[in-house]
């Protein structure tokens, strides 16, 4: 059995058209024109137990929605969800036991007390047992490196410190799945890699399913193996990360760096993309020619001094699903 | 009991970090002292001033009004400690800041009201108690067991019907998304049908304030009784006895509470991150 199932899950909102001007807002209030908008739209997936999964998609593509229907904050529609076989909806307290849950833009610590005390008010929430409490704090304040700042009212941390906080407070109880809706909004480069260490950490030593939103595609990539892609409250990819950027984007980029500057490139086969001095960027489908194919013909006609070749870029990948999903 | 020792003890501790953080803006708080107790007297001495004129409002004499805006001010700070966010559940549901309730192994209406401890809400007791005390003394209140545990009970009775009133309005944004206004509208409502005989309004005002929304029982009906103060015959039932202001708050904060879990399971959208 999985350990996260979400079956034909949807989510309505009935929202009333506002009209412009004076009028509208009159005739809005008289007579309102009540439309249906599906935030989720009839999504499945399943997640295995240990897994690390990137669920992304565009502002307003229903990730949060989904999140929120999984841990039980939203009713569905239709369609249902089961954590360790149990519904969220109808076993809210019994499910979120097991969970722990990060939302990026918002804090779970008390603003005005020290990062400790909210450590100490959730071990009470959770009726965790004092040993396991000060073996998990210990173990959590070696990994983030919380000790520097865990006695310092949550108000002063920088955000990058706020964050691991939140990090922390959400393994307190050592929950078996972890919730990340956007865990490295605003960090730093030091502050995300600390983050993402971390969560692979959890991971692998503890066996912890991770399911991850982010618009910052490095997370995923350095993180996730799968990934799960929602455009319009639908999912509209749902597989092996690798596999889904060799799918979807069937170019590589061979970069050049030449004896000489060239303006131009004769090669059919590939397609210039920039030009920086006597350093240029092509483009080409390697379903249909070989990297080795391209670079003897490049050498043809110019006089290369050094090269790499790149594989398609998840950000690229992503941009196309979205695109591709949109005409 | 397992289960109430859990709850007991995640209030506790949400009543102690509260109070850390109250402290934290200890020099707020003092200010807040001084305003209120200014508000408070003000009040007070506005009455005195008028029943001084007019010697009685409909049979009431200042020493019994006085009894009635004691324990209407004591009823209103213990509110202001415990109950105070209701008033702004409006907030809560427009930014969705419930969501950080729902994600707890814990009742979402006991988390709600147990996390927002108000330390300003005992400087609203303070002006209260002396009030009281100086009514007592003018009443030559008798301080037998009975009587302490009467003034006890109409205190945390008033609490709970003010904490139900505020809970239902405060729960209509659910529906409405707004309810901010309402909860202002609360406090005025609250104040002068519990600092006053309501005996001094029009019949309708009476009956829909006894049996609509009872605030009447904050302090007018259950120290009508206690005081045995001539009751007013033009009401089919006399609400006087004591008994009445507990039950009556049980069931109207029972009701508050099916609002706002109703609403919270049925209304709640959270809110775009």
């Amino acid at each position: 059995m999985a350990q996260i199932e979400v079956d034909h899950l949807s989510k309505q909102y009935q929202v009333i058209k506002k009209k412009k001007g004076f009028r509208g807002t009159l005739h809005s209030l008289i007579k309102p024109e009540k439309v249906m908008v599906e935030a989720v739209d009839d999504i499945s997936f399943d997640i295995q137990k240990g897994e690390v999964v990137g669920y992304i998609g565009p502002n307003g593509a229903g990730k949060s929605t989904t999140i929120k229907m999984m841990i039980g904050i939203l009713n569905p529609t239709s369609g249902s969800v089961h954590i360790n076989g149990i519904s969220p909806h109808e076993h809210r307290k019994e499910v979120v036991r097991n969970l722990g849950v990060v939302f990026g833009q918002r804090t779970q610590l008390y603003w005005d007390l020290r990062l400790g005390e909210s450590f100490e008010l959730l071990k009470r929430m959770y009726d965790v047992d004092k040993k396991a409490y000060e073996h998990t704090v210990a173990e959590l304040t070696e990994v983030l490196q919380l000790q520097d700042f865990i006695d310092t009212p949550v108000r002063q941390l920088s955000l990058g410190q706020k964050m691991r906080g939140e990090l922390a407070a959400a393994m307190i109880h050592s929950p078996s799945i972890l919730f990340l809706d956007e865990p490295t909004i605003g960090l730093d480069l030091d502050a995300k890699q600390a983050m993402r260490e971390f969560i692979a950490n959890i991971n692998r030593q503890r066996n912890v399913t991770v399911l991850l939103t982010t618009h910052d595609l490095s997370d995923v990539s350095e993180l996730c193996k799968r990934l799960i892609v929602i455009n319009k409250g639908r999912v509209v990819e749902d597989g092996d990360l690798g596999g889904i950027v060799q799918r979807m984007s069937p170019y590589r980029v061979i970069t050049l760096e030449l004896r000489s500057p060239v303006t131009e490139i004769r090669c059919p086969k590939v397609t210039l993309d920039k030009v920086e001095g006597t350093k240029i960027w092509c483009r080409f489908d390697h379903h249909q020619y070989s990297a080795s194919e391209i670079i003897s013909e490049l050498a043809r006609e110019t006089e290369i001094a050094d090269l790499s070749v790149l594989d398609a870029d998840i950000e690229d990948t992503v941009r196309l699903i979205y695109h591709k999903d949109c005409e | 009991m397992k289960k109430i020792k859990h709850y007991i003890a995640v209030g506790y501790w949400q009543l102690k970090l509260n109070t850390l953080c109250n402290l934290q803006y200890f020099s707020y708080t003092i200010v807040w002292f001084f305003m209120i107790g200014i508000a408070m007297f003000s009040t007070f001495f506005v009455l005195k001033a008028i029943l001084d004129r007019v010697g009685q409002i409909n049979g009431w004499n200042f020493a019994q009004i006085s009894f009635l805006v004691g324990l209407s001010f004591i009823s209103h700070g213990f509110e202001d400690m415990f109950f105070l966010q209701n008033r702004f559940i409006e907030h809560n549901v427009l930014e969705g800041t419930l969501d950080q309730y729902l994600i707890r192994p814990l009742n979402v209406f006991f988390l709600f009201n147990t996390a927002h401890f108000n330390l300003v809400g005992f400087y609203d007791i303070l002006p209260g108690v002396i009030i009281l005390v100086y009514a007592c003394n003018q009443l030559h209140f008798p301080a037998t067991p009975y009587h302490i545990i009467a003034i006890v009970v109409i205190t945390v009775a008033g609490t709970f019907i003010r904490a139900a009133q505020l809970i239902i309005t405060g729960s209509l944004a659910f529906w409405t998304k707004k309810s901010r206004i309402l909860e202002d509208t609360n406090l005025t409502l609250m104040d002068r049908t519990s600092s006053y005989p309501l005996t001094m309004y029009p019949k309708w005002f009476q009956l829909m304030f006894t049996f609509l929304l009872p605030l009447g029982f904050i302090t007018f009906y259950p120290v009508r009784g206690l005081l045995n103060i001539t009751a007013d015959s033009s009401l089919p039932v006399a609400p006087d006895l004591l008994i009445w202001a507990p039950l009556v708050a049980l069931a109207f904060f029972l009701i508050a509470r099916a609002v706002f879990n109703y609403g919270l399971s049925h209304k709640y959208e959270s809110a775009g991150s």
